[in-house]
Protein backbone atom coordinates (compact mmCIF):
# COMPACT_ATOMS: atom_id res chain seq x y z
CA UNK A 1 0.00 0.00 0.00
CA UNK A 2 1.43 3.04 -0.43
CA UNK A 3 0.17 6.53 1.18
CA UNK A 4 -0.82 9.94 -1.24
CA UNK A 5 -0.97 13.27 0.72
CA UNK A 6 -2.97 16.32 -0.52
CA UNK A 7 -1.42 19.98 -1.11
CA UNK A 8 -3.86 21.22 2.13
CA UNK A 9 -3.26 22.30 5.22
CA UNK A 10 -2.88 20.08 7.19
CA UNK A 11 -2.48 17.04 4.34
CA UNK A 12 -5.09 14.45 3.90
CA UNK A 13 -3.88 11.20 3.45
CA UNK A 14 -5.19 8.33 1.25
CA UNK A 15 -3.79 4.33 1.46
CA UNK A 16 -3.96 3.07 -1.73
CA UNK A 17 -2.66 -0.48 -3.14
CA UNK A 18 0.43 -0.07 -5.52
CA UNK A 19 -0.78 -1.72 -8.34
CA UNK A 20 -3.62 1.15 -8.33
CA UNK A 21 -1.32 3.92 -7.59
CA UNK A 22 0.87 2.67 -10.60
CA UNK A 23 -1.82 3.66 -12.80
CA UNK A 24 -0.16 7.27 -12.77
CA UNK A 25 2.82 7.72 -14.96
CA UNK A 26 4.22 9.75 -12.64
CA UNK A 27 4.16 8.06 -9.04
CA UNK A 28 5.01 5.10 -11.04
CA UNK A 29 8.61 5.80 -12.43
CA UNK A 30 9.20 7.68 -8.71
CA UNK A 31 8.50 4.51 -7.08
CA UNK A 32 11.06 2.46 -10.00
CA UNK A 33 13.44 5.42 -8.97
CA UNK A 34 13.50 5.13 -5.59
CA UNK A 35 13.30 1.41 -6.26
CA UNK A 36 14.80 -0.15 -2.37
CA UNK A 37 13.22 2.35 -0.15
CA UNK A 38 10.68 1.55 1.74
CA UNK A 39 7.77 3.59 0.48
CA UNK A 40 5.04 1.72 2.32
CA UNK A 41 6.27 3.80 5.18
CA UNK A 42 6.83 6.92 3.33
CA UNK A 43 3.68 9.29 2.13
CA UNK A 44 4.12 10.67 -1.00
CA UNK A 45 3.19 14.56 -1.24
CA UNK A 46 1.27 15.58 -4.16
CA UNK A 47 2.07 19.70 -4.04
CA UNK A 48 -0.75 20.29 -6.81
CA UNK A 49 -3.61 18.08 -5.88
CA UNK A 50 -6.08 18.76 -3.11
CA UNK A 51 -8.14 16.03 -1.13
CA UNK A 52 -11.44 16.84 -2.96
CA UNK A 53 -9.65 15.82 -6.10
CA UNK A 54 -7.68 13.16 -4.89
CA UNK A 55 -10.47 11.77 -3.56
CA UNK A 56 -11.53 11.15 -6.74
CA UNK A 57 -8.25 10.26 -8.15
CA UNK A 58 -7.88 7.57 -5.65
CA UNK A 59 -11.69 6.34 -6.61
CA UNK A 60 -10.74 6.18 -10.00
CA UNK A 61 -7.61 4.51 -10.37
CA UNK A 62 -9.25 1.67 -7.46
CA UNK A 63 -12.11 1.08 -9.82
CA UNK A 64 -9.51 0.72 -12.80
CA UNK A 65 -6.73 -1.11 -11.30
CA UNK A 66 -7.59 -4.49 -13.31
CA UNK A 67 -8.06 -3.06 -16.56
CA UNK A 68 -5.68 -3.97 -19.31
CA UNK A 69 -3.10 -1.96 -19.94
CA UNK A 70 -3.63 -0.19 -23.12
CA UNK A 71 -2.16 -0.84 -26.26
CA UNK A 72 0.82 0.92 -27.64
CA UNK A 73 1.11 0.78 -30.94
CA UNK A 74 4.39 1.90 -32.42
CA UNK A 75 4.09 5.76 -34.16
CA UNK A 76 3.82 5.96 -37.78
CA UNK A 77 6.26 8.30 -38.93
CA UNK A 78 4.01 10.63 -41.03
CA UNK A 79 6.30 12.82 -43.15
CA UNK A 80 4.00 14.39 -45.19
CA UNK A 81 6.01 12.20 -48.07
CA UNK A 82 2.38 10.93 -50.17
CA UNK A 83 3.01 7.24 -48.73
CA UNK A 84 -0.41 5.63 -49.29
CA UNK A 85 -0.27 3.23 -46.12
CA UNK A 86 -1.33 6.06 -43.46
CA UNK A 87 -4.65 4.16 -43.82
CA UNK A 88 -4.66 3.87 -40.49
CA UNK A 89 -3.41 6.48 -38.78
CA UNK A 90 -7.00 7.18 -37.45
CA UNK A 91 -6.69 7.44 -33.34
CA UNK A 92 -8.52 5.39 -31.89
CA UNK A 93 -11.94 6.31 -30.50
CA UNK A 94 -12.31 7.16 -26.49
CA UNK A 95 -15.62 5.81 -25.45
CA UNK A 96 -16.20 7.01 -21.71
CA UNK A 97 -17.51 3.72 -19.64
CA UNK A 98 -20.23 3.80 -18.08
CA UNK A 99 -19.00 3.59 -14.36
CA UNK A 100 -16.58 6.56 -15.29
CA UNK A 101 -19.90 8.64 -16.24
CA UNK A 102 -21.43 8.31 -13.23
CA UNK A 103 -18.24 9.28 -11.66
CA UNK A 104 -17.01 12.14 -13.56
CA UNK A 105 -18.38 14.97 -12.21
CA UNK A 106 -20.80 15.98 -14.69
CA UNK A 107 -23.13 18.38 -12.86
CA UNK A 108 -22.82 22.55 -14.03
CA UNK A 109 -21.86 23.56 -10.66
CA UNK A 110 -18.88 20.75 -10.29
CA UNK A 111 -17.48 21.95 -13.29
CA UNK A 112 -14.49 23.26 -11.66
CA UNK A 113 -14.05 19.75 -10.03
CA UNK A 114 -13.72 18.76 -13.11
CA UNK A 115 -11.43 20.79 -14.50
CA UNK A 116 -9.23 20.62 -11.38
CA UNK A 117 -9.78 16.69 -11.82
CA UNK A 118 -8.26 16.80 -15.31
CA UNK A 119 -5.17 19.08 -14.29
CA UNK A 120 -3.98 16.72 -11.58
CA UNK A 121 -4.77 13.61 -13.81
CA UNK A 122 -2.18 15.65 -16.35
CA UNK A 123 0.09 16.11 -13.80
CA UNK A 124 -0.24 12.38 -12.77
CA UNK A 125 0.21 11.05 -16.22
CA UNK A 126 -3.00 9.08 -15.97
CA UNK A 127 -3.67 8.90 -19.69
CA UNK A 128 -7.10 7.23 -19.84
CA UNK A 129 -8.78 9.51 -17.19
CA UNK A 130 -7.55 12.56 -19.05
CA UNK A 131 -8.61 11.08 -22.22
CA UNK A 132 -12.10 10.34 -20.84
CA UNK A 133 -12.23 13.84 -18.54
CA UNK A 134 -11.28 15.42 -21.65
CA UNK A 135 -13.78 14.16 -24.33
CA UNK A 136 -15.87 14.80 -21.98
CA UNK A 137 -15.59 18.22 -21.57
CA UNK A 138 -15.57 18.35 -25.46
CA UNK A 139 -19.02 16.81 -26.16
CA UNK A 140 -19.97 19.13 -23.37
CA UNK A 141 -18.87 21.60 -25.65
CA UNK A 142 -19.91 20.24 -28.93
CA UNK A 143 -22.51 21.98 -31.03
CA UNK A 144 -23.54 24.89 -28.19
CA UNK A 145 -23.50 28.45 -28.74
CA UNK A 146 -20.39 30.92 -28.28
CA UNK A 147 -22.81 32.18 -25.42
CA UNK A 148 -23.36 28.83 -23.58
CA UNK A 149 -19.47 27.93 -23.81
CA UNK A 150 -17.94 31.30 -22.94
CA UNK A 151 -20.08 30.71 -19.71
CA UNK A 152 -19.07 26.98 -19.62
CA UNK A 153 -15.46 27.98 -19.86
CA UNK A 154 -15.51 31.23 -17.94
CA UNK A 155 -14.31 33.31 -20.77
CA UNK A 156 -14.97 36.76 -21.57
CA UNK A 157 -15.29 38.02 -24.71
CA UNK A 158 -13.04 40.72 -25.75
CA UNK A 159 -13.89 40.97 -29.46
CA UNK A 160 -14.89 44.45 -30.04
CA UNK A 161 -18.26 44.61 -31.92
CA UNK A 162 -16.77 44.92 -35.14
CA UNK A 163 -14.25 42.41 -35.05
CA UNK A 164 -17.23 39.88 -33.76
CA UNK A 165 -19.08 40.95 -36.94
CA UNK A 166 -16.16 40.31 -39.45
CA UNK A 167 -15.37 37.04 -37.33
CA UNK A 168 -18.47 35.70 -37.73
CA UNK A 169 -19.14 36.97 -41.50
CA UNK A 170 -15.71 34.78 -41.94
CA UNK A 171 -16.98 31.36 -40.47
CA UNK A 172 -20.75 31.54 -41.64
CA UNK A 173 -19.97 28.80 -43.81
CA UNK A 174 -18.23 27.04 -42.04
CA UNK A 175 -21.18 25.67 -39.74
CA UNK A 176 -21.95 22.32 -42.08
CA UNK A 177 -18.43 20.89 -41.75
CA UNK B 1 3.13 41.11 9.25
CA UNK B 2 -0.32 41.17 8.48
CA UNK B 3 -0.03 43.09 4.89
CA UNK B 4 1.08 39.90 3.43
CA UNK B 5 -2.50 38.04 4.54
CA UNK B 6 -3.77 41.55 3.15
CA UNK B 7 -2.74 41.42 0.01
CA UNK B 8 -2.75 37.78 -0.83
CA UNK B 9 -6.48 38.34 -0.37
CA UNK B 10 -6.89 41.43 -2.05
CA UNK B 11 -4.61 40.98 -5.18
CA UNK B 12 -6.50 39.10 -7.64
CA UNK B 13 -4.53 38.97 -10.68
CA UNK B 14 -1.20 37.01 -10.78
CA UNK B 15 0.21 40.39 -12.09
CA UNK B 16 -0.71 41.83 -9.28
CA UNK B 17 0.58 39.05 -7.23
CA UNK B 18 3.48 39.53 -8.55
CA UNK B 19 3.60 43.42 -7.98
CA UNK B 20 2.48 43.21 -4.51
CA UNK B 21 5.04 40.47 -3.48
CA UNK B 22 8.29 42.47 -5.38
CA UNK B 23 7.56 45.45 -2.86
CA UNK B 24 7.02 43.28 -0.09
CA UNK B 25 10.30 41.77 -0.82
CA UNK B 26 11.50 45.36 -1.08
CA UNK B 27 10.10 46.61 2.50
CA UNK B 28 11.94 42.91 3.99
CA UNK B 29 15.21 43.69 2.44
CA UNK B 30 15.20 47.18 3.78
CA UNK B 31 14.11 45.82 7.10
CA UNK B 32 16.82 43.52 6.81
CA UNK B 33 19.49 46.06 5.95
CA UNK B 34 19.34 48.14 8.86
CA UNK B 35 20.15 45.34 10.94
CA UNK B 36 23.55 44.73 8.94
CA UNK B 37 26.39 46.29 9.53
CA UNK B 38 27.05 48.31 6.35
CA UNK B 39 29.32 46.52 3.44
CA UNK B 40 28.90 43.47 4.55
CA UNK B 41 27.70 40.85 2.08
CA UNK B 42 24.18 39.73 2.65
CA UNK B 43 24.18 35.50 2.96
CA UNK B 44 20.66 34.08 2.33
CA UNK B 45 18.81 37.30 1.82
CA UNK B 46 15.39 38.00 2.67
CA UNK B 47 14.70 34.12 2.99
CA UNK B 48 17.73 34.36 6.05
CA UNK B 49 16.04 36.50 7.95
CA UNK B 50 12.59 35.16 7.56
CA UNK B 51 14.11 31.81 8.70
CA UNK B 52 15.46 33.32 11.59
CA UNK B 53 12.83 35.51 12.71
CA UNK B 54 9.39 35.13 12.10
CA UNK B 55 7.66 31.15 11.66
CA UNK B 56 4.42 32.88 10.28
CA UNK B 57 6.10 34.52 7.72
CA UNK B 58 8.13 31.69 6.65
CA UNK B 59 4.98 29.76 6.22
CA UNK B 60 3.08 32.38 4.32
CA UNK B 61 6.02 32.87 1.57
CA UNK B 62 5.77 29.10 1.47
CA UNK B 63 2.02 29.80 0.51
CA UNK B 64 2.99 32.14 -1.65
CA UNK B 65 5.36 30.21 -3.63
CA UNK B 66 3.28 27.30 -4.34
CA UNK B 67 1.01 29.69 -5.79
CA UNK B 68 3.70 30.86 -7.93
CA UNK B 69 4.11 27.16 -9.25
CA UNK B 70 0.93 26.03 -9.41
CA UNK B 71 -1.94 28.75 -9.18
CA UNK B 72 -4.88 26.37 -7.53
CA UNK B 73 -7.48 29.80 -7.86
CA UNK B 74 -6.76 28.92 -11.40
CA UNK B 75 -6.73 25.56 -11.68
CA UNK B 76 -10.25 25.48 -11.56
CA UNK B 77 -11.00 26.87 -13.88
CA UNK B 78 -10.76 26.63 -18.00
CA UNK B 79 -8.26 29.15 -18.17
CA UNK B 80 -6.01 27.60 -16.07
CA UNK B 81 -5.38 24.88 -17.25
CA UNK B 82 -1.61 23.66 -19.23
CA UNK B 83 -2.19 24.12 -22.36
CA UNK B 84 -1.23 20.40 -23.71
CA UNK B 85 -5.24 19.91 -22.07
CA UNK B 86 -6.57 22.64 -23.68
CA UNK B 87 -5.42 21.27 -27.29
CA UNK B 88 -6.66 18.12 -25.99
CA UNK B 89 -10.16 18.57 -25.44
CA UNK B 90 -10.00 20.60 -28.65
CA UNK B 91 -8.60 17.85 -30.32
CA UNK B 92 -12.03 15.93 -30.04
CA UNK B 93 -14.27 18.97 -32.03
CA UNK B 94 -15.41 18.93 -35.51
CA UNK B 95 -13.83 21.51 -37.69
CA UNK B 96 -17.19 23.42 -37.31
CA UNK B 97 -16.62 23.75 -33.60
CA UNK B 98 -13.37 25.00 -33.82
CA UNK B 99 -14.24 27.59 -36.46
CA UNK B 100 -17.62 28.65 -34.34
CA UNK B 101 -15.23 28.17 -30.75
CA UNK B 102 -13.03 31.00 -32.69
CA UNK B 103 -16.44 33.66 -31.44
CA UNK B 104 -15.69 32.80 -28.33
CA UNK B 105 -12.47 34.73 -26.68
CA UNK B 106 -9.00 35.79 -28.68
CA UNK B 107 -7.29 33.49 -26.62
CA UNK B 108 -9.66 30.84 -27.57
CA UNK B 109 -9.40 31.79 -31.28
CA UNK B 110 -5.29 31.11 -30.92
CA UNK B 111 -6.03 27.57 -29.57
CA UNK B 112 -8.84 26.77 -31.90
CA UNK B 113 -6.40 27.68 -35.07
CA UNK B 114 -3.27 25.94 -33.65
CA UNK B 115 -1.65 24.50 -36.27
CA UNK B 116 -0.75 20.88 -35.09
CA UNK B 117 -4.52 20.57 -34.79
CA UNK B 118 -5.47 21.60 -37.75
CA UNK B 119 -2.51 19.29 -39.51
CA UNK B 120 -4.00 16.33 -37.80
CA UNK B 121 -7.41 17.05 -39.04
CA UNK B 122 -6.57 17.97 -43.06
CA UNK B 123 -4.56 14.85 -42.89
CA UNK B 124 -8.07 13.04 -41.39
CA UNK B 125 -10.75 15.06 -42.83
CA UNK B 126 -9.47 15.27 -46.29
CA UNK B 127 -9.31 11.60 -46.83
CA UNK B 128 -13.36 11.75 -46.33
CA UNK B 129 -13.39 14.23 -49.19
CA UNK B 130 -15.76 13.27 -52.64
CA UNK B 131 -14.58 16.35 -54.77
CA UNK B 132 -10.73 17.77 -55.33
CA UNK B 133 -10.62 19.99 -58.18
CA UNK B 134 -7.22 21.43 -59.32
CA UNK B 135 -7.39 24.51 -57.17
CA UNK B 136 -8.74 23.20 -53.95
CA UNK B 137 -6.27 20.43 -53.69
CA UNK B 138 -4.26 20.53 -50.13
CA UNK B 139 -1.18 19.04 -51.80
CA UNK B 140 -0.66 22.10 -54.40
CA UNK B 141 -0.79 24.04 -51.36
CA UNK B 142 1.61 22.67 -48.84
CA UNK B 143 4.19 22.49 -51.99
CA UNK B 144 3.75 26.19 -53.54
CA UNK B 145 3.74 28.20 -50.43
CA UNK B 146 4.73 25.76 -47.19
CA UNK B 147 4.41 28.50 -44.47
CA UNK B 148 0.63 28.77 -45.56
CA UNK B 149 -1.51 27.33 -41.75
CA UNK B 150 -3.12 23.64 -41.98
CA UNK B 151 -6.34 25.86 -40.62
CA UNK B 152 -6.24 27.69 -44.14
CA UNK B 153 -6.05 25.21 -46.31
CA UNK B 154 -8.53 22.76 -45.00
CA UNK B 155 -10.98 25.70 -45.49
CA UNK B 156 -9.75 26.58 -48.88
CA UNK B 157 -10.02 23.40 -50.34
CA UNK B 158 -12.63 21.59 -47.91
CA UNK B 159 -15.42 20.88 -50.88
CA UNK B 160 -17.78 22.99 -49.46
CA UNK B 161 -16.02 26.15 -49.19
CA UNK B 162 -17.39 28.74 -51.09
CA UNK B 163 -13.68 29.37 -53.31
CA UNK B 164 -14.83 26.13 -54.53
CA UNK B 165 -18.04 26.13 -55.83
CA UNK B 166 -18.78 24.29 -58.88
CA UNK B 167 -22.16 25.54 -59.91
CA UNK B 168 -21.81 28.90 -61.07
CA UNK B 169 -24.99 30.98 -62.69
CA UNK B 170 -26.45 30.34 -65.23
CA UNK B 171 -25.43 31.55 -68.83
CA UNK B 172 -27.75 33.31 -70.79
CA UNK B 173 -29.44 31.66 -73.30
CA UNK B 174 -27.61 34.17 -76.33
CA UNK B 175 -24.23 33.13 -74.32
CA UNK B 176 -24.54 29.12 -75.77
CA UNK B 177 -24.68 30.57 -79.72
CA UNK B 178 -20.83 30.60 -78.82
CA UNK B 179 -20.23 27.85 -77.57
CA UNK B 180 -20.42 24.17 -78.88
CA UNK B 181 -23.81 22.89 -78.71
CA UNK B 182 -22.97 19.59 -78.21
CA UNK B 183 -19.81 19.19 -76.27
CA UNK B 184 -17.74 15.89 -76.74
CA UNK B 185 -16.78 14.32 -73.70
CA UNK B 186 -14.38 11.87 -74.13
CA UNK B 187 -13.97 8.50 -71.57
CA UNK B 188 -11.31 6.37 -70.97
CA UNK B 189 -8.99 4.53 -68.24
CA UNK B 190 -8.38 1.42 -66.49
CA UNK B 191 -11.91 1.79 -64.71
CA UNK B 192 -13.84 0.93 -67.49
CA UNK B 193 -12.61 -2.51 -67.47
CA UNK B 194 -12.97 -3.60 -64.12
CA UNK B 195 -15.81 -4.63 -61.38
CA UNK B 196 -17.24 -0.44 -62.26
CA UNK B 197 -17.19 -1.17 -65.64
CA UNK B 198 -20.95 -0.70 -65.00
CA UNK B 199 -20.78 2.54 -65.05
CA UNK B 200 -21.40 2.79 -68.88
CA UNK B 201 -24.37 0.63 -68.26
CA UNK B 202 -25.63 2.80 -65.36
CA UNK B 203 -25.58 6.23 -67.60
CA UNK B 204 -27.53 4.49 -70.63
CA UNK B 205 -30.15 3.11 -68.40
CA UNK B 206 -30.46 6.21 -65.70
CA UNK B 207 -33.64 7.31 -67.01
CA UNK B 208 -35.46 3.64 -66.24
CA UNK B 209 -34.50 3.44 -62.56
CA UNK B 210 -36.84 5.56 -60.64
CA UNK B 211 -34.78 6.50 -57.67
CA UNK B 212 -36.48 8.67 -54.91
CA UNK B 213 -34.08 11.85 -55.39
CA UNK B 214 -34.94 14.50 -57.87
CA UNK B 215 -31.72 14.71 -59.28
CA UNK B 216 -31.44 14.72 -63.12
CA UNK B 217 -31.07 11.97 -64.70
CA UNK B 218 -29.01 11.13 -67.96
CA UNK B 219 -31.14 10.45 -71.02
CA UNK B 220 -29.91 9.21 -73.58
CA UNK B 221 -31.15 10.72 -76.88
CA UNK B 222 -28.96 8.78 -79.86
CA UNK B 223 -26.39 7.34 -81.25
CA UNK B 224 -23.08 9.29 -82.62
CA UNK B 225 -20.97 7.28 -85.73
CA UNK B 226 -17.99 6.80 -85.08
CA UNK B 227 -15.51 9.63 -87.53
CA UNK B 228 -11.96 8.14 -87.69
CA UNK B 229 -11.45 4.44 -88.10
CA UNK B 230 -14.06 2.96 -86.19
CA UNK B 231 -12.83 5.56 -83.38
CA UNK B 232 -15.38 7.89 -82.02
CA UNK B 233 -18.52 6.32 -82.47
CA UNK B 234 -20.57 7.07 -78.81
CA UNK B 235 -24.17 8.13 -77.37
CA UNK B 236 -26.20 10.99 -77.14
CA UNK B 237 -27.27 12.23 -73.84
CA UNK B 238 -28.80 14.98 -71.93
CA UNK B 239 -28.44 16.21 -68.31
CA UNK B 240 -30.61 18.01 -66.96
CA UNK B 241 -30.06 21.18 -69.54
CA UNK B 242 -26.87 19.51 -71.08
CA UNK B 243 -26.58 18.20 -74.44
CA UNK B 244 -23.77 16.09 -74.81
CA UNK B 245 -21.76 13.06 -76.69
CA UNK B 246 -19.94 10.64 -74.72
CA UNK B 247 -17.62 8.90 -76.37
CA UNK B 248 -15.81 5.74 -74.56
CA UNK B 249 -12.62 4.58 -75.24
CA UNK B 250 -11.66 0.75 -74.52
CA UNK B 251 -7.86 -0.59 -74.08
CA UNK B 252 -9.43 -3.22 -75.90
CA UNK B 253 -11.85 -6.30 -77.12
CA UNK B 254 -13.90 -7.36 -74.40
CA UNK B 255 -12.59 -10.56 -74.32
CA UNK B 256 -8.53 -9.73 -74.11
CA UNK B 257 -9.44 -7.01 -71.69
CA UNK B 258 -11.07 -9.98 -69.00
CA UNK B 259 -8.04 -11.63 -68.76
CA UNK B 260 -5.15 -8.76 -68.47
CA UNK B 261 -3.67 -7.70 -65.04
CA UNK B 262 -2.83 -4.37 -64.63
CA UNK B 263 0.44 -4.22 -66.14
CA UNK B 264 -0.17 -5.87 -68.98
CA UNK B 265 -3.29 -3.30 -69.76
CA UNK B 266 -0.74 -0.93 -70.24
CA UNK B 267 1.30 -2.66 -72.67
CA UNK B 268 -1.41 -4.62 -74.48
CA UNK B 269 -3.66 -0.79 -75.00
CA UNK B 270 -4.91 -0.88 -78.19
CA UNK B 271 -4.98 3.04 -77.26
CA UNK B 272 -0.93 3.27 -77.75
CA UNK B 273 1.19 2.65 -80.16
CA UNK B 274 3.98 0.43 -78.91
CA UNK B 275 7.27 1.21 -80.66
CA UNK B 276 10.36 -0.98 -80.04
CA UNK B 277 11.05 -0.67 -76.50
CA UNK B 278 14.94 1.12 -76.39
CA UNK B 279 17.32 -0.48 -74.18
CA UNK B 280 17.34 0.17 -70.20
CA UNK B 281 14.94 3.13 -71.14
CA UNK B 282 11.44 3.03 -69.74
CA UNK B 283 8.34 2.43 -72.38
CA UNK B 284 7.47 4.99 -74.33
CA UNK B 285 3.88 5.21 -74.58
CA UNK B 286 2.29 7.27 -78.46
CA UNK B 287 -1.06 7.83 -78.99
CA UNK B 288 -2.26 6.39 -81.72
CA UNK B 289 -2.94 8.70 -84.49
CA UNK B 290 -6.99 7.80 -84.82
CA UNK B 291 -7.40 8.94 -80.83
CA UNK B 292 -4.78 11.75 -81.03
CA UNK B 293 -7.78 13.13 -83.64
CA UNK B 294 -10.48 12.25 -81.00
CA UNK B 295 -8.78 13.74 -77.97
CA UNK B 296 -7.78 17.15 -80.35
CA UNK B 297 -11.61 17.46 -80.66
CA UNK B 298 -12.71 16.42 -77.36
CA UNK B 299 -14.41 19.16 -75.31
CA UNK B 300 -13.89 17.46 -71.53
CA UNK B 301 -11.92 14.45 -70.94
CA UNK B 302 -13.07 11.66 -68.38
CA UNK B 303 -10.51 9.20 -66.68
CA UNK B 304 -12.32 6.74 -64.72
CA UNK B 305 -10.38 4.81 -62.16
CA UNK B 306 -11.60 1.66 -59.79
CA UNK B 307 -11.57 3.55 -56.28
CA UNK B 308 -11.69 0.04 -54.64
CA UNK B 309 -8.26 -1.35 -56.02
CA UNK B 310 -4.91 -0.38 -54.04
CA UNK B 311 -3.52 2.49 -54.66
CA UNK B 312 -0.31 1.19 -55.75
CA UNK B 313 -2.48 0.03 -58.64
CA UNK B 314 -4.13 3.77 -59.35
CA UNK B 315 -0.49 4.77 -59.63
CA UNK B 316 0.54 2.02 -62.19
CA UNK B 317 -2.19 3.72 -63.96
CA UNK B 318 -0.89 7.07 -63.89
CA UNK B 319 1.36 6.72 -67.42
CA UNK B 320 -1.81 6.05 -69.23
CA UNK B 321 -3.70 9.33 -67.87
CA UNK B 322 -0.19 11.57 -68.45
CA UNK B 323 0.15 9.76 -72.13
CA UNK B 324 -3.65 10.66 -72.92
CA UNK B 325 -3.54 14.36 -71.70
CA UNK B 326 -0.23 14.96 -73.77
CA UNK B 327 -0.86 18.66 -75.11
CA UNK B 328 0.48 17.56 -78.40
CA UNK B 329 -3.11 16.01 -78.84
CA UNK B 330 -5.06 17.21 -75.53
CA UNK B 331 -5.00 21.15 -75.28
CA UNK B 332 -4.56 22.07 -72.11
CA UNK B 333 -7.69 24.29 -72.11
CA UNK B 334 -9.71 21.24 -72.40
CA UNK B 335 -10.93 20.35 -68.60
CA UNK B 336 -10.50 16.68 -66.87
CA UNK B 337 -12.62 14.78 -64.68
CA UNK B 338 -11.19 11.95 -62.93
CA UNK B 339 -13.96 9.39 -61.56
CA UNK B 340 -12.94 7.54 -58.65
CA UNK B 341 -15.21 5.06 -58.94
CA UNK B 342 -16.91 2.55 -56.32
CA UNK B 343 -19.36 -0.16 -56.44
CA UNK B 344 -21.70 -0.22 -53.15
CA UNK B 345 -19.59 -0.25 -50.20
CA UNK B 346 -17.93 3.14 -49.92
CA UNK B 347 -16.02 2.38 -47.00
CA UNK B 348 -13.18 0.24 -48.39
CA UNK B 349 -12.44 2.80 -50.88
CA UNK B 350 -9.14 4.74 -51.38
CA UNK B 351 -10.10 8.29 -50.67
CA UNK B 352 -10.08 10.59 -52.84
CA UNK B 353 -6.51 12.74 -51.74
CA UNK B 354 -5.08 9.55 -52.20
CA UNK B 355 -6.07 8.87 -55.91
CA UNK B 356 -5.07 12.76 -56.67
CA UNK B 357 -1.64 11.85 -55.36
CA UNK B 358 -1.24 8.39 -56.85
CA UNK B 359 -2.53 9.69 -60.21
CA UNK B 360 -0.10 12.99 -59.45
CA UNK B 361 -2.91 15.26 -60.73
CA UNK B 362 -1.03 17.80 -59.61
CA UNK B 363 1.44 18.22 -62.16
CA UNK B 364 -1.46 18.34 -65.12
CA UNK B 365 -1.62 21.39 -66.84
CA UNK B 366 -5.53 21.91 -67.01
CA UNK B 367 -8.47 22.17 -65.03
CA UNK B 368 -9.78 19.34 -63.49
CA UNK B 369 -12.07 17.80 -60.78
CA UNK B 370 -11.60 14.66 -59.03
CA UNK B 371 -14.58 13.36 -57.84
CA UNK B 372 -15.75 9.99 -55.92
CA UNK B 373 -18.81 7.76 -57.07
CA UNK B 374 -20.71 5.04 -56.81
CA UNK B 375 -21.37 3.47 -60.21
CA UNK B 376 -24.39 1.85 -59.31
CA UNK B 377 -26.38 4.53 -58.02
CA UNK B 378 -24.46 7.60 -59.83
CA UNK B 379 -24.51 9.67 -57.05
CA UNK B 380 -21.07 11.82 -57.00
CA UNK B 381 -21.00 10.80 -61.13
CA UNK B 382 -23.74 13.41 -62.08
CA UNK B 383 -22.56 15.81 -59.92
CA UNK B 384 -18.88 15.35 -62.17
CA UNK B 385 -20.53 15.61 -65.36
CA UNK B 386 -22.34 18.92 -64.60
CA UNK B 387 -18.93 20.29 -63.43
CA UNK B 388 -17.59 18.69 -66.70
CA UNK B 389 -20.32 20.25 -68.73
CA UNK B 390 -20.09 23.62 -67.03
CA UNK B 391 -16.15 23.99 -68.03
CA UNK B 392 -16.63 22.73 -71.14
CA UNK B 393 -19.16 24.61 -72.68
CA UNK B 394 -17.46 27.65 -71.44
CA UNK B 395 -20.39 28.33 -69.05
CA UNK B 396 -18.30 28.68 -66.15
CA UNK B 397 -15.75 31.35 -68.36
CA UNK B 398 -18.86 33.28 -69.27
CA UNK B 399 -20.01 33.55 -65.74
CA UNK B 400 -16.73 34.58 -64.22
CA UNK B 401 -16.16 37.70 -66.91
CA UNK B 402 -19.62 38.64 -66.44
Amino acid sequence: MIQLCSNDDPPVSFTVPRKAVELSKTIKTMLEDLEGFDMEQTPIPLPNVDAPTLELIVKWVEQHQDDPPPVEKPRVEDDDSDDSDADDDQEPEVVIPEWDKKFLPTDDEQKNQLFKLLNAANYLEIKPLLDIGCKYVADKISGQTVEWVRDYLNMENDYTPEEEAKLKEEIAWAEGL
Amino acid sequence: MTTLDTWLKSSRTKNDLETSLAREVNRLLTVYRSHLPSGEPMAGGCQHLIMRGEPQVLLQTCRAEALFSFDSSKSRSFDGMPINIKLYILSFLSPSDLCRLCMTSKQLYRLCSDELLWQRILLQKSRKWKQIFDDSNPDFYKRVCADIPSKEIYLRCHPDSPGTSIFMPKVPNLLHYFVPTKPKLVMFGPGLETSTSRLVRSILTDQQLKGLSDEPRFQVTGMVPGVFAGVGSGISLKLSEYAFNLVTLYSNVKAVRQRLNAEDRVLENKLFDHGPQPEGRPMVHDVKPAIQELLRRAHGFIYVVDASRSCDEIAMTQCELFAMMCELWAPSHVPLLILACCRGNEELVVPTIDVVRALRLGRLNRKWLAQSGDVETLSGIRNGFRWLLNEATGASFFAKIR
